[in-house]
């Protein structure tokens, strides 16, 4: 089952690297700094330093590149996307125009002092100067939040993840919000995931053994070849949540207000350093961003 | 006699690629004569339902060559759904496959598939039903509302109906109670007897296989580390116990009787041929 073998975003690949070792919490906080930094910036030679830094990271986690890059993959047609309209859809100094049927004009270095005139045709397509340079910016955003993001998971356990996230949610707290019960909901979901594609992949071989064509032509067809697979996957789901909810019932799950934990999170000298470096590395480019480069 | 299923240094790994990667089998050579009752056991983890999985094309070897009934494996066009019409495949647990909401209407979706006509798949419901011990007053009840024994046995229909020519079990018996699991190996030894479909039972369990199968594979570490009868496997005792296994408990006794010095034969495994032997010796 292919379809299944190929999601690599999201996915957990066990190490024992430095970026492994570090504390899920610091993570959490500063692959959620990468992001909004990436939004503060506005240069594209500004936003390569976020991305040479995650090169460097990604080196750091020790897992190959190639599989880093499939999870990668999955992304890459909308950074494809994005590159293609904002380049030809931003008004500036035309690099290339083709105007409907068969003019063109092509000018590789276009006088960027000179004043821009928005031409917009109904057959008429032009890639500017300002559009390829803010396509590139676009693109580079786009890939530093998913590389970040899949750095994070590569090297963070769904289960880590939640306990970071309960623990910096604590505070919801004291404004009765349920952490602990949303972050038990949130890890069962992802403990789960693997089961139910466990399952479904089981459903699917089942069915097909009996002369299943999920490969069908039209769509009607095909969503109704689903249903073989769905209705048993639904049925073993909810006999699954119900034998777990027993289970949890039969350990008294539930009766103790403060749970302790299996795993203590402990920050060490790996998150003060990273730490350290993020912050060194961000108010510098905030510096550059506000004060030096700013215009008008 | 001719062979139904030929393998020949099969090799197949999981997840490829990834940092999962995984061996599953390796080297894997097989003959299986057309009308036999191959048992293939192994511990968890030995390869079993992986290797069986290759013999309807759900996954495609790494090398190696596997022909069934004819129809090369490696080739590139293959007609797989020509395939899992001769190669009856049921899974572990095959229960939680039932969707439709008649036992009519689920054994029926295999002939449905593959194109039978109304009138053919009415009969091969009713001759799947009948090999199988259900009664036709079920027809029309929701399959989730059977007994455990009895949702095993409609979803081995379900594949039955197809008429394949080799079937496949892969652990049968797992969850039944000892009543279901005696009357489920008669079923399928009578498949046999009867209707002259290849079988092929995956197990654990030593006691159960024996009972019914002719020929025995011995699977560890996705490797085949023995198989014959089940007389030839059994007399090997350093390669069932390197396999993880446990003989079955009349050969264990066997066994014990022939360490205390009597004059038998240890290497039996059914209890009437184990009794034979030991009322001989009186």
């Amino acid at each position: 089952m292919n379809f299944l073998k190929n999601i690599t975003i999201g996915q957990y690949a066990p190490g024992n690297s430095f970026v492994h070792k570090m504390d899920p919490r610091f993570k959490t906080l500063i692959s959620g700094a990468i992001i909004i930094q990436c939004f503060l910036l506005d240069k594209w030679f500004l936003l390569s330093v976020p991305f040479i830094f995650l090169i460097f990271v990604s080196l750091l986690t020790k897992i190959s590149f190639s599989y880093i890059m499939k999870g990668l993959k999955s992304v890459l047609p909308f950074i494809f996307i994005t590159f293609f309209f904002n380049s030809i859809l931003t008004t500036g100094h035309p690099i290339f125009s083709y105007i409907f049927p068969n003019e063109f004009s092509f000018c590789l270095f276009p006088d960027l002092t000179s004043p821009v005139i928005p031409v917009y045709d109904k057959f008429m397509i032009t890639v500017t100067h300002e559009g390829i340079e803010f396509g590139f910016f676009m693109a580079l955003r786009l890939l530093i939040i998913v590389l970040a993001t899949s750095l994070f998971t590569l090297t963070t356990s769904p289960m880590e993840i939640t306990d970071a996230l309960e623990d910096l949610m604590k505070w919801g707290k004291v404004i009765k919000i349920p952490v602990h019960e949303m972050a038990m909901m949130m890890s069962i979901a992802i403990r789960f995931i693997p089961t139910l594609i466990e399952h479904l992949e089981k459903i699917v071989k089942a069915q097909l053994s009996r002369g299943a064509d999920f490969e069908n032509k039209s769509i009607i067809k095909k969503a109704k070849s689903f249903v073989p697979v769905l209705i048993p996957l639904f049925v073993n789901a909810f006999r699954t949540a119900d034998e777990l909810a027993v289970a949890m019932e039969a350990r008294c799950y539930g009766v103790t207000d403060n749970r302790t934990k299996l795993r203590e999170m402990k920050a060490t000298w790996r998150d003060f350093v990273s730490c350290a470096v993020i912050v060194i590395l961000f108010a510098s480019l905030n510096y550059f961003q506000f004060f030096t480069f700013k215009v008008s | 006699m001719d062979h139904i299923i030929d393998i020949s240094s099969l090799s197949y790994t999981y997840m490829k690629g990834t940092p999962y990667e995984k061996l599953a089998l390796k080297d894997v050579n097989l003959t299986v004569a057309s009308g036999d009752i191959v048992g293939i056991i192994g511990s968890t983890g030995s390869g079993k339902s992986t290797l069986v999985q290759h013999f309807n094309g759900l996954l495609k070897a790494d090398s190696g060559k596997i022909i069934v009934d004819g129809i090369d494996l490696t080739q590139k066009k293959l007609d797989l759904k020509d395939l899992r019409k001769k190669v009856g495949l049921v899974f572990q647990y095959p229960e939680y496959q039932l969707f439709e909401e008649t036992v009519e209407d689920d054994i029926a979706f295999a002939p449905r598939q593959f194109g039978f006509s109304e009138k053919e798949i009415k009969y091969s419901v009713s001759s799947a039903m009948k090999s199988m011990h259900l009664s036709e007053d079920m027809k029309k009840r929701s399959p989730f509302s059977l007994s455990g024994g009895e949702m095993r046995r409609t979803a081995i229909a379900g594949v039955l109906a197809m008429s394949p020519s080799v079937l496949v079990l892969d652990e049968p018996t797992a969850g039944l109670d000892p009543f279901s699991k005696k009357e489920l190996l008669n079923i399928i030894s009578e498949l046999n007897r009867e209707k002259k479909v290849t079988v092929i039972i995956v197990s654990h369990s030593m006691e159960e296989v024996v009972e019914i199968a002719n020929k025995i594979v011995v699977m560890s570490a996705g490797k085949i580390i023995s198989s014959g009868t089940p007389e030839e496997v059994f007399s090997d005792e350093e390669v069932i116990k390197s396999a993880r296994l446990l003989f079955p408990e009349c050969t264990e006794l066997m066994i014990e009787l022939k360490e205390a010095g009597l004059p038998v034969k240890y290497n039996l495994c059914k209890v009437e041929d184990c009794i034979e032997e030991i009322v001989k010796i009186f």
